[in-house]
């Protein structure tokens, strides 16, 4: 599953990559200390952006190259229109994976969870459908992507913590009311 | 349009909240300024984040500040955001699709709201008109607006059970709206818009479900029957997540936490709202 803007994700990976290696080289050198948080944060952002580069996973042996090629150049109509006209009786798991990605890229993000868990079903020992449909499942759940942090502990987690928002939300209202806000 | 956009309040600090509403009063004040008093109701909670979004991502307009009292709070001096183009940009798409749900409701909803359109319809129309004599960008959004609610009512007509599908008009007004205020790589914006435009469609349609289930209107999660909720979820939850990744692209400039706050946490918070109605309120008025 490529993202419509992996692209722009993997340069940014790239200035990432860099300037991660920049500090490891100096820190090496002994030239500063620094700390050893953050960097660890950024990269699982963009890592699971990039998808963890599914695209790449696939080992060539492919049915469909020609219509693989066309989604990587975000010539969608054209893929979908080669796609769509495969006949019934010879659509495979990866027709399945193609037509998610190319939903995917067009923002229809439920067709496409849709046909990449038939690609999975299918073909359930393939990485490439694994990966793209365990990704969608998790958003699917949870509503943010996996290895993503901000927020994720506040609605992720099955315990209890519902209590702990309106509890903040009540003192919240509370401030709000002594400092003469809430007026309307 | 439908106030989904809302910033995730307990995770908000006190400076970034003051800014939001700062803001938000400044998005009030201009309406009122330059499309008379019928305008100010139509202040939204979208408005106001498209208006800090774009000063956030855009990072070429400079918003400048002033305390000052107004008519919704006359006792206490308020800090307000003074105009610039990205809140001059809001007001006019408010406006525009303002015009545009008015003509709407006229064209199919019950009687009341019939005559309140037919009534709010003259000012609604001299305003979008004072919006497009602004120049090209009114007009760009007025045609993507028009398109819009075209595509939106030929959907319905032909009773389309996909909601992907359903969602894309107002994704596509979305984009293109987003595209007007991209700096560096118009992809990004691009698709930040389209997924901003489904998940407000996709939330409406949630909220609306019951509803329109009792009058029999269209929606599109009604082909689901029993799994329609959980169906809406995932759809929502699924942009969500794209949403969040998509955030992470921009080189945003100021109130870049109050954006990701809105964007990672605001609006799953809504979802939430939506799918356990009658729980928890984020909504508080400003």
């Amino acid at each position: 599953m490529d993202n419509p803007l992996a692209d722009i994700a993997a340069e940014k990976m790239k200035e990432i990559n860099a300037a991660y290696e920049q500090i490891q080289k100096d820190r090496k050198a002994g030239k500063t200390s620094y700390g050893n948080t953050g960097y660890g944060g950024a990269y699982a952002g963009y890592n699971s952006y990039g998808g963890n580069g599914y695209g790449g996973n696939y080992s060539g042996n492919s049915q469909f190259a020609d219509i693989r090629r066309l989604i990587q150049q975000n010539r969608i109509a054209e893929a979908e229109e080669l796609l769509d006209g495969v006949p019934e009786y010879s659509r495979n798991a990866e027709w399945y994976f193609l037509k998610g990605s190319i939903y995917y890229r067009r923002g229809w993000l439920s067709e496409a969870s849709r046909c990449f868990q038939r690609a999975y079903q299918m073909e359930p020992g393939n990485q490439e459908y694994a990966a793209a449909y365990q990704r969608m499942a998790y958003q699917q759940q949870y509503g943010s992507s996996p290895g993503r942090t901000s927020g994720t502990q506040i609605y992720g987690c099955p315990c209890d913590c519902c209590d702990c928002c309106t509890t903040l939300m009540c003192m919240d209202c509370i401030g709000d009311c002594l400092c003469g806000n809430g007026c309307c | 349009m439908f106030g989904y956009i809302k910033p995730y309040r307990p995770e908000l600090k006190i400076r970034e909240a003051e800014e939001y509403r700062a803001v938000y009063c400044g998005l009030c004040r201009e309406l009122g300024k330059s499309y008379g008093i019928f305008a100010r109701m139509t202040l939204s909670y979208d408005f106001a984040f498209m208006a800090m979004f774009m000063m956030s991502a855009n990072g070429e307009i400079c918003p400048s500040f002033e305390n000052c009292r107004c008519m919704a709070h006359p006792f206490k001096k308020q800090c307000r955001c003074l105009e610039n183009r990205a809140i001059s940009l809001s007001a006019k798409a408010a406006m525009i699709l303002t015009y545009y749900k008015i003509k709407d409701d006229i064209k199919d909803k019950g009687f009341f709201k019939k005559i309140a359109g037919a009534l709010l319809l003259p000012f609604a129309s001299s305003a979008r008109k004072k919006a497009l004599a602004t120049g090209e960008e009114a007009q760009k959004i007025d045609l993507a607006a028009k398109k819009m609610t075209e595509e939106q009512s030929a959907l319905e007509s032909e009773k389309c059970s996909l909601p992907d599908k359903a969602a894309q008009p107002t994704a596509k007004f979305l984009e293109e709206l987003m595209a007007l205020c991209a700096k560096g790589d118009e992809r990004i914006f691009r698709r930040f818009g389209y997924l901003l435009g489904r998940y407000i469609y996709l939330c409406d349609a949630l909220d609306d479900l019951e509803d329109d289930r009792k009058k029999g209107n269209y929606n599109p999660f009604i082909f689901a029957n029993e799994n329609a909720k959980e169906e809406a979820k995932a759809a929502l939850n699924l942009t969500t997540a794209e949403l969040g990744d998509d955030i992470s692209l921009f080189e945003l400039d100021r109130y870049k936490e109050t954006v990701e706050n809105i964007v990672c946490m605001g609006l799953r918070s809504e979802v939430r709202r939506i799918t356990e109605k009658g729980g928890e309120e984020n909504g508080k008025s400003l």
